[in-house]
């Protein structure tokens, strides 16, 4: 319908709304839009502006008290992984998509804590979906579909990797993109400026009654749904639930709201020296996919079989190499054997010798050494700031270098290049260790109201009323960014809500 | 380039120790000195070609070599050419066959000692346990 500022309504003012959704981001506006679409009233509060402010992005500053938070080699705080603005992280979304695997929402029993209450089957028609919302290509995940469109083969065949397709969204803004249809008669009312600081319970406490929304100069606006979508991304979430309530915490009773936090920890292995014909492979290279079909960007790298992953009891991971001319960082001060391995390689026939760095990811297990709490001090809107602690463990970093190490053997084993798993010698789990700023798990999924926040439906174990969608719902976190699922968990939600007001 | 200084020169052949079965060890070494940077050049990597200078060549596998025994200090020459014989690799045959059976064999043995995982952490880099023995062999006899 119209995007308001919250500032310019009264001080006091009730806003009413069959669904209210806080939140504008990804996971927020499908939900809105897929509701409001089918002439369901709802109302979107953001904490944020149209545009990014210094007083929104201070509201996410937080405490780091776990491992330093690096991202794309420099320091890193929350207030850089959020964007409190319309359109949420969508505004700063690199566009990275994949959806996740089978395995990823199986029991593993090598993985304490994982397994998902729902099969990824079910989850495929709200993939398609998330595809469309999010402009991917109709090509699709399975490798096979990408080698005929690209007119190659596995570069790399064999029973312990598997190639890994991502795709790139535009990416899609979803402030701008969606901007029409959030602006139309039959669009959602989206109010920016009105950041959800507390809520009132009815005297069963298990509905919410009322959410109280405070402008930047400090007035308070109310609103009352039959239903409540949270979705403030997987930081927010949980800091608000604990925060709710007067400080006593919202659907809390199983003690795991901030538990299970998670985030895909990177690192940057060392070089690669490879000859893989006289043209960078199409797939292998983030770049314009060749070939009949819609124009997709793809970037395909290599993960373990999930047979080997249960033969060695490993998470799930890929290794993705970035190929330049123009190395930069510290693994590219040259030293005399990477200058050796570039003249073996130099050698060839073929001129084309490509050099490339192997970033490796790998999903985080979930546990309790990670977590989102509440910090001492206050922002400006008076809730108490978050405390984040981030700590992968031994396993993941197992993982991460037996992936570098089989991707350097499979590329031996094939005759096609050498590759520096430790750079410089230095150990790998040495090196920095970056975040994906993948915000997941802190309100987690589950059967088991004494083992997960929220049910497969996503609505709160405790709060019949309150929904809770994004990233922070994902148990077990694979290694795939989170935006397609978060989308297409999104769209099912909203086909849920709908249904349940039909 | 940098190059180390030459070794003196042993008072014996040191690896005259592994008998006769597998031929004049003086004529392995030597063949390995001749033809070995070359061949290496060309089956490292599963590269074709040798169009660069033995000197060239020369520094790569003694940085090689010289890197791996950095992180093993338990690899020289000796050891390495005895391991790669145990390993059933005759180095005979690079007086009948140049350079196309051993680039074929050395290959093979390279692609399979990954594919087994006999792989030797250089430095950092993963390199065939052969290609290192080889490595080791070869920057010796040329040093």
């Amino acid at each position: 319908m119209t995007v308001t500022e919250a500032a310019t309504l009264a001080r006091g003012a009730r806003l009413d709304a069959d669904v209210v959704v806080v939140g504008s981001g990804p996971a927020g506006l499908t939900v809105a839009l897929d509701l409001a679409g089918r002439g369901i009233d709802v109302l979107v509060v953001e904490s944020g502006g149209r545009g990014v402010s210094p007083e929104a992005r201070d509201l996410d500053r937080g405490e780091v008290v776990g491992e330093p938070l690096r991202f794309a080699e420099a320091p890193y705080d929350t207030s850089s992984m959020r964007l409190r603005v319309l359109g949420g992280a969508s505004g700063h979304w690199a566009g990275m998509c994949r959806p996740l695997d089978d395995l990823d929402l199986r029991a593993r029993p090598w993985i304490p804590g994982s397994g998902w209450p729902i099969d990824r089957a079910d989850l495929e028609p709200w993939y398609r979906r998330a595809e469309a919302t999010l402009d991917l290509g109709t090509t699709g995940w399975d490798p096979e579909a990408w080698y005929e469109r690209c007119g190659t083969s596995a570069l790399l065949p064999g029973d312990r990797l598997t190639t890994t397709i991502f795709q790139f969204s535009p990416p899609t803004r979803f402030a701008t993109d969606f901007e029409r249809a959030l602006e139309a008669p039959t669009g959602p009312r989206v109010v920016v400026g009105a950041t959800a600081v507390d809520v009132a319970l009815d005297a069963s406490g298990r509905r919410i009654d009322e959410l109280t929304l405070r402008r930047a100069d400090g007035g308070t606006l109310t609103a009352r749904a039959t239903t409540i979508v949270l979705a403030a991304g997987g930081l927010e979430v949980p800091r608000l639930l604990l925060a709710w309530d007067g400080g006593r915490g919202v659907a809390t009773s199983s003690g795991l709201v901030g538990l299970g936090y998670m985030d895909h920890p990177h690192r940057t292995a060392g070089q690669v020296r490879a000859t893989l014909g006289s043209e960078l492979p199409p797939l292998y290279a983030w770049g314009d996919a060749p070939g009949d079909g819609a124009p997709a960007k793809v970037w395909a790298g290599w993960s373990p079989t999930p047979e080997l992953q249960e033969a060695e009891g490993l998470g799930q991971a890929v290794a993705l190499l970035r190929f330049t001319d123009a190395l930069t960082g510290a693994t590219a001060e040259p030293t005399a054997v990477t200058d050796a391995m570039g003249r073996l390689v130099s050698w060839t026939i073929d001129p084309a010798v490509h050099r490339a760095v192997v970033t490796v990811r790998a999903e985080h297990w979930p546990g309790p050494g990670s977590r989102v709490t509440l910090g001492t001090d206050r922002d400006a809107s008076g809730l108490p700031r978050l405390r984040l602690a981030w700590r992968p463990g031994p396993e993941e970093e197992r993982t991460m270098r037996r992936t570098v190490e089989l991707l350097a053997e499979e590329l031996g084993r094939a005759g096609l290049g050498r590759v520096e798993v430790d750079p410089r010698g230095r150990p790998l789990a040495e090196g920095p260790l970056e975040i994906g700023c993948h915000p997941m798990g802190a309100t987690r999924m589950g059967d088991d109201p004494s083992a997960s926040v929220v049910d497969p439906d996503l609505r709160a174990h405790d709060v019949e009323n309150l929904y809770v969608c994004g990233s922070a719902v994902f148990p077990t976190s694979g290694h795939a960014n989170p935006t397609l699922t978060v989308v297409a968990l999104a769209h099912r939600l909203a086909d849920h809500l709908a249904g349940d007001a039909g | 380039m940098t190059r180390r200084p030459a070794p003196p020169a042993p008072a014996a052949d040191p690896t005259a120790t592994h008998g006769p079965t597998i031929g004049p060890v003086l004529s392995r070494r030597r063949a390995l000195q001749l033809v070995g940077a070359a061949v290496l050049g060309a089956t490292l990597l599963g590269c074709g070609g040798d169009d660069r200078s033995d000197d060239d060549a020369t520094d790569v596998w003694t940085t090689v070599a010289d890197a791996a025994r950095r992180d093993d200090p338990t690899i020289d020459a000796r050891r390495a050419e005895a391991e790669l014989v145990d390993a059933g690799l005759d180095p005979s045959s690079l007086r009948r066959d140049l350079p196309s059976t051993l680039r074929r064999d050395l290959e093979q043995r390279i692609r399979d000692d990954f594919a087994a995982g006999r792989t030797v952490p250089v430095a950092g880099w993963l390199l065939a346990r052969t290609e290192v023995l080889l490595c080791v062999v070869v920057a010796e006899g040329a040093a």
